[in-house]
């Protein structure tokens, strides 16, 4: 069976790939990702006794430090990248071209967002040669590494998906990306909300099932994943003394969260993919069913106005 | 019997209270090379979006080659290829990854699209541009490429939102030539246009819009026959217009057509000899009658009748 590759997804890499702005990007990435380590190395190297042992040892810390930049660098551009998809495609004339081919407008979503993910994910695979220190220099497997990669990708979607639904909203690329900021924070915002008014209402003796909303959160998904990395415990462990509900039992089991969390937020970026190709697609429910109106007998050939300014005339003629 | 490539009947098309198109129906016959004119904020663009599935009707009902355009949108865009007024294209993109672009978009294979795309890069006369980057054509070659892209699924009609604003003479002859030479081989094409003259020598008939509502539509031929078919007159009035009309008015086979700024059509059904009597009252009560010509049936002249606009 042919595997059939989203038209968008394979035109917008091939364009991208070809232009200087991806090598200038990709060089910049590398640059401060390798500014970083060799900064992160040199502090490391000035606090540490000359104990090897004890070198290696804080060598992992370049792991999460690595991670946070490059997924600081992602919610940095993947913003750029996926806000000014469609509204570019406005801009540019292309997308009412678009939405007379066959592809639906969910296969023009999600060749969108997909595209930026696998441009995202370029730039990360890119840079493994300087994770790979802190891997193979401070202990951690590779299969860490890979479950960084899986990370990124649950992360890139959901920024992505937020940033083509802000573009399927406005006209302005500029718009769409501050819309997909804003898009960001409220997801972020949102989602620890219910937990701190649970705990302002309850004088802060209990969450409850509250936290099930962090599952869709981000940030604790990454702080999450880093913890358990590194010291192989969940964030939350020991931070709540009482029993907080089901959901929030799930903080004692940091992989069951981890995995749960990545689920919700691939559901979220699903979510924010629809909702962007119902607000693209132009007839999206708006096709009424129609009553046939009262049909007026219209000469083929005899325009109306003539029609008109006759019978002004005979009437006036008598 | 008579098969209709494009049926659109009852359609509305409201925005708040304004109505762009109000009550049109209109039929093309399979084969046809219709010209669609009208002046602007006529509803030609929002009928053809329509049509495109590109804007939600407010009411009405719209059938391409026998196939609902609403509830069978999918089976309708693979009947319709559409080329707007403004396209942009794509930075660091060929021509012939154009073409593998939008063909693959409509499900074709890689293999199909290029055997494809050399015929119609050869129809428009692009075939020595394949390799050459999209952005970098002039704006004529860029009009026939997406001609061509159009095209590439073998659409049942073609629809084209005023292929020809910004070209130069020699694009605009180009586009011509290529449009009838589609249409000679049994495509059907609606094109919204406000260059009058060339409709008139292209299309096979055409349909005039105006504040949304159809307002003629017919073979070019038979229009044209109707036009010159009521005698047409047109008097140039100087000074006291309004009396001339009234004066027009009591010859019983006189009819008043239009009255503009200093200009009094009108058309007789009567003899000659009744106009003479009109003209000769005219004078006696010293209305200054500056012209006195028959018009000829042309497009601009029924243009500006029906729409009281000015043709380009």
């Amino acid at each position: 069976m042919k595997i059939r590759l989203n038209p968008i997804m394979k035109k917008d890499i091939k364009v991208t790939a070809r232009s200087m702005k991806m090598a200038w990007g990709l060089m910049a990435y590398e640059a401060i990702l390798a500014f970083l380590f060799i900064i992160a190395l040199s502090v490391l190297n000035l606090g540490s006794s000359y104990d090897y042992q004890n070198i290696y040892g804080e060598l992992i810390s370049l792991f999460p430090l690595i991670g946070i930049a490059q997924v600081s660098m992602a919610a940095l551009t993947i913003p750029i990248m996926t806000a000014s998809s469609i509204s570019g495609e406005k801009e540019r004339q292309t997308f009412d071209i678009m939405l007379t081919t066959c592809l639906s407008p969910v296969a023009i979503v999600f060749g969108k967002v997909f595209s930026s993910v696998a441009e995202v994910m370029l730039y990360v695979i890119a840079s493994i040669p300087i994770m790979a220190l802190a891997f193979v220099l401070g202990g951690l497997s590779w299969w860490t590494l890979f479950l960084f990669l899986v990370v990124i990708f649950v992360f890139a979607t959901l920024a992505g998906s937020i940033g083509v639904f802000c573009s399927s909203i406005s006209r302005k690329s500029i718009v769409s990306i501050i819309l997909a900021f804003v898009g960001y924070f409220l997801v972020c915002f949102l989602t620890v909300l219910p937990m701190i008014i649970t705990l302002f209402a309850t004088r802060g003796d209990d969450v409850y099932d509250s936290v099930v909303f962090l599952l869709l959160n981000p940030i604790i998904f990454l702080e999450e994943f880093f913890m358990l990395s590194m010291t192989g415990e969940s964030l939350f462990s020991g931070q709540f003394s009482r029993d907080f509900g089901f959901f929030g039992s799930l903080f004692s089991h940091g992989p069951l969260w981890c995995i749960l969390s990545g689920v919700c937020m691939l559901g979220l970026s699903m979510f924010f993919m629809f909702l962007a190709a119902k607000r693209i697609d132009p007839l999206s429910g708006k096709v009424k069913k129609i009553a046939r109106k009262q049909p007026i007998v219209q000469s083929a050939f005899i325009p109306k106005e003539v029609n008109n300014i006759e019978a002004g005339n005979e009437a006036q003629n008598g | 019997m008579v098969i209709n490539m494009l049926h659109i009947s009852y359609l509305y098309k409201n925005y708040g209270k304004f109505q762009a198109v109000n009550n049109l129906s209109l039929h093309i016959p399979k084969g046809d090379l219709f010209g669609f004119v009208g002046p602007n904020g006529a509803g030609k663009t929002t009928t053809i979006r329509i049509v495109c599935g590109l804007l939600p009707a407010t009411a009405g009902s719209v059938q391409v080659n026998g196939i609902d355009a609403f509830a069978n949108r999918k089976e309708i865009k693979r009947q319709i290829g559409y080329v707007p007024d403004f396209f942009g294209v794509y930075d660091n993109l060929k021509v012939k990854e154009y073409l593998e672009f939008y063909g693959s978009m409509y499900g074709m294979d890689s293999a199909d699209i290029f055997k494809v795309a050399d015929d119609l890069l050869e129809l428009v006369n692009l075939q020595d541009k394949k390799e050459v980057y999209v952005d970098t054509l002039s704006r004529g070659m860029k009009q026939r490429l997406c001609v061509a892209r159009a095209l590439l699924h073998n659409p049942q009609l073609l629809i084209l939102d005023e292929p020809s604003s910004g070209l130069d003479p020699r694009a605009r002859v180009e586009m011509k030539e290529l449009l009838m030479n589609l249409n000679s081989m049994g495509k059907t094409i609606i094109i919204s246009s406000h260059i009058l003259s060339e409709l008139s020598e292209m299309c096979t008939s055409i349909g005039i819009m105006n504040k949304g509502q159809l307002v003629m539509a017919g073979k070019i031929d038979e229009i044209r026959d109707h036009m010159n078919a009521d005698n047409r007159i047109i008097l140039s009035i100087e000074n006291d217009i309004e009396k001339a009309v009234r004066i027009a008015k009591e010859h019983a086979g006189v009819i008043v057509r239009s009255v503009r700024e200093n200009e009094l059509i009108i058309s007789y059904t009567g003899t000659t000899l009744e106009l003479n009597q009109m003209v000769r009252q005219m004078m006696e009560q010293e209305i200054l009658l500056a012209g006195f010509h028959k018009e000829e049936g042309n497009l601009e002249a029924l243009f500006m009748q029906l729409t009281g606009g000015t043709p380009e």
